[in-house]
């Protein structure tokens, strides 16, 4: 491959994982932006994503069935979490950072127990490559875009056009007023977290085929998704979704030179360099474009 | 008094120990000591880091590496420990304490993601999870006992974590203590009295960064061997674990929870082989059940 190709290669694969990204930020953007609520599990409700897709798809042979149960599931589960573990703290902020972290090691170690810790490959679920733009590659990554792509729309046109969409976006904006006017609140923070655990686990299915499968998968889409929503500034839906994605082409063209530790490493610079930019802007809600 | 009595059972213990049980004591004074200088940054002042198994495994490998490179003397290698973490304390500290609350846990919880990414993926530096390994020290470059012998483990360990305590304890009353604390509890009236508050707070994180990483360079000198697993995020989590249950209002409380954790999930692990779910149910409990025993520790969640 010369070197035009690979990096042509390299951003395209970047844009995709990108696009994967942005969704799982998203999810951890939107709870934040809703409860104010740190997500430390949103890691492992991907992981869990991952591994009711490679269970699903072992069983039934269909990917359609792991891309329509595994994210349902995992949304079903992030609402109980809401319920059970932070509807009690949700007015102290640091504990829900200690109680999500308390789910993250639940999830995590009852995967283990109940898959065992090896790692898995998922088989492609839509093999070949096609030529585009002078390199060959591989459909399912199109897919991938594609589905994602879809996803975030769906996602604005709910916030957008739909009654639940307009109490997620007036509680976002002023929790107290939207109580006043009677929208139920509790079933807002619930539904935000399940939207939020649903595209963690709709990101989670999706890079499946792309990674690898394991217990532990979890921590490195933390650490990206973390570095995502810093830069694009806590709680910004857009913000999440265009860092993602230029992070995504950035870290892309870096592996071109070096290791994707490497890239990520660069991308925790920026991270760095944002916070002393702009310490006290990035994480104030007010600071930031809606 | 209390602590010097506790010294004195300490010192004794060993000889109603086996071998087993020596090592198991060395390991929890380790952790003790990691615990205990979490703590500095914690309970004293006011941050919660999610980021400091950073800290221990840097020491740990800091340690390894002076050790392999250097000198087989396990005292330099206790040194080369605190250099490396206090170094990366330095680094993650810059851009940590610029932010409070839930954002500096999510930058020190960031940071140490990165370097466990890093570690793993830099198999030929860190040796991954198999770790790096080296022949067992004698305890003075060369010379006298093995620490592979329980007994030195046990007394090396214990005079480590000693030092650490009475360092710890000289710092929570010290003037420098006792800034720590005024930041921690108003940082608008510590800086209306004439602090730097940010450059406290940095001072602090690279302090309890310095600690840990001792704790780190004892673990490496104990065990002859270090692996990446050391960077992991549960690592980090224990450290808040173990301050909770055992208090972060003293110097020694941290300890005490570090060994009555250990303690418990090796009693219960004939039983419980995935001790990690009981404790990530113990930390949710605890935060549901017992927050009020906490929430004055971080001036940030009462003001919110």
């Amino acid at each position: 491959m010369d070197l035009t190709t690979l990096v042509l290669f390299q951003l395209v694969n970047g844009l995709v994982w990108g696009l994967v990204i942005a969704l799982i930020a998203l999810g951890l953007a939107l709870i934040f932006g809703i409860m104010e609520v740190i997500n430390v599990a949103h890691g492992s409700l991907y992981m869990l994503g991952a591994v009711l897709a490679w269970y699903v798809f072992g069983a039934t042979e269909s990917f359609a069935a792991a891309v329509l149960i595994a994210p349902v599931a995992v949304g079903a589960l992030s609402m109980a979490m809401e319920r059970v573990v932070l509807r009690p703290i949700e007015n102290e902020k640091v504990l829900t950072i200690i109680a999500t972290t308390g789910v993250m090691l639940v999830l995590q170690h009852s995967v283990l127990a109940t898959f065992g810790g090896a790692v898995q490959r998922v088989p492609s679920p839509v093999p070949g490559a096609v030529r585009i733009l002078g390199i060959h590659y591989p459909v399912y990554r199109l897919v991938v875009a594609a589905i994602s792509v879809a996803a975030i729309a769906g996602l604005w046109l709910f916030l957008s056009r739909t009654r639940y969409g307009l109490w997620l976006r007036a509680v976002r904006q002023d929790g107290k007023m939207a109580t006043a006017l009677g929208i139920p609140v509790g079933r807002v923070y619930m539904l935000a977290v399940g939207l939020g655990g649903l595209l963690a686990g709709l990101g989670g299915v999706l890079a499946a085929p792309i990674v690898v499968v394991q217990y532990q998968m979890g921590f490195d889409i933390l650490a990206t998704v973390f570095i995502v929503v810093v830069i694009g500034g806590f709680g910004s839906l857009f913000g999440a979704a265009a860092t993602a994605v230029l992070l995504g082409m950035l870290e892309g063209l870096i592996t071109v030179v070096a290791t994707p530790t490497w890239a990520r490493i660069a991308s925790l610079a920026i991270m760095g360099a944002i916070l002393l930019a702009r310490p006290d802007g990035i994480f104030r809600r007010r600071a930031v474009a809606r | 008094m209390k602590a010097g009595l506790l010294l004195l059972a300490l010192l004794v213990l060993p000889a109603g120990l086996n071998r087993f049980g020596r090592f198991f004591a060395a390991e929890i004074f380790t952790w003790a000591l990691y615990a205990m200088g979490f703590n500095i940054c914690f309970g004293m002042a006011g941050m919660l880091s999610f980021g400091h198994a950073a800290f221990f495994a840097s020491g740990a490998y800091g340690a390894t590496f002076a050790i392999l490179h250097v000198a087989r003397d396990p005292w330099l290698a206790l040194a080369a420990a605190v250099v490396a973490a206090t170094a990366l304390a330095i680094m993650v500290g810059f851009f940590a304490v610029r932010v409070v609350s839930h954002s500096f846990v999510i930058i020190t919880i960031t940071f140490s993601l990165v370097l466990l990414l890093l570690a793993h993926s830099q198999k030929d530096v860190t040796g991954g999870d198999d770790g790096l390994l080296f022949p067992p020290l004698a305890l003075f470059a060369g010379a006298g006992p093995s620490l592979a012998t329980p007994l030195v483990t046990y007394y090396v360990a214990l005079a480590v974590l000693v030092l650490g305590y009475v360092l710890l304890r000289r710092l929570s009353r010290s003037p420098l203590g006792l800034v720590f604390q005024a930041v921690r509890d108003s940082e608008r009236r510590a800086t209306l009295t004439g602090y730097d508050v940010q450059r406290y707070r940095w001072l602090a994180f690279v302090l309890s960064g310095g600690v840990a990483g001792l704790a780190g360079g004892v673990y490496a000198i104990t065990h002859a061997q270090v692996n990446a697993q050391l960077f992991d995020i549960t690592v980090s989590v224990d450290a808040v674990i173990w301050t909770l249950i055992g208090g972060a209002g003293s110097v020694l409380g941290p300890a005490v929870g570090a060994a009555l954790v250990l303690a418990f999930t090796h009693a219960v692990s004939h039983w419980i082989v995935y001790t990690q779910i009981p404790v990530g149910i113990l930390l949710i409990l605890i935060v549901i059940f017992w927050p009020r025993g906490l929430s004055g520790l971080w001036p940030s969640s009462r003001a919110s």
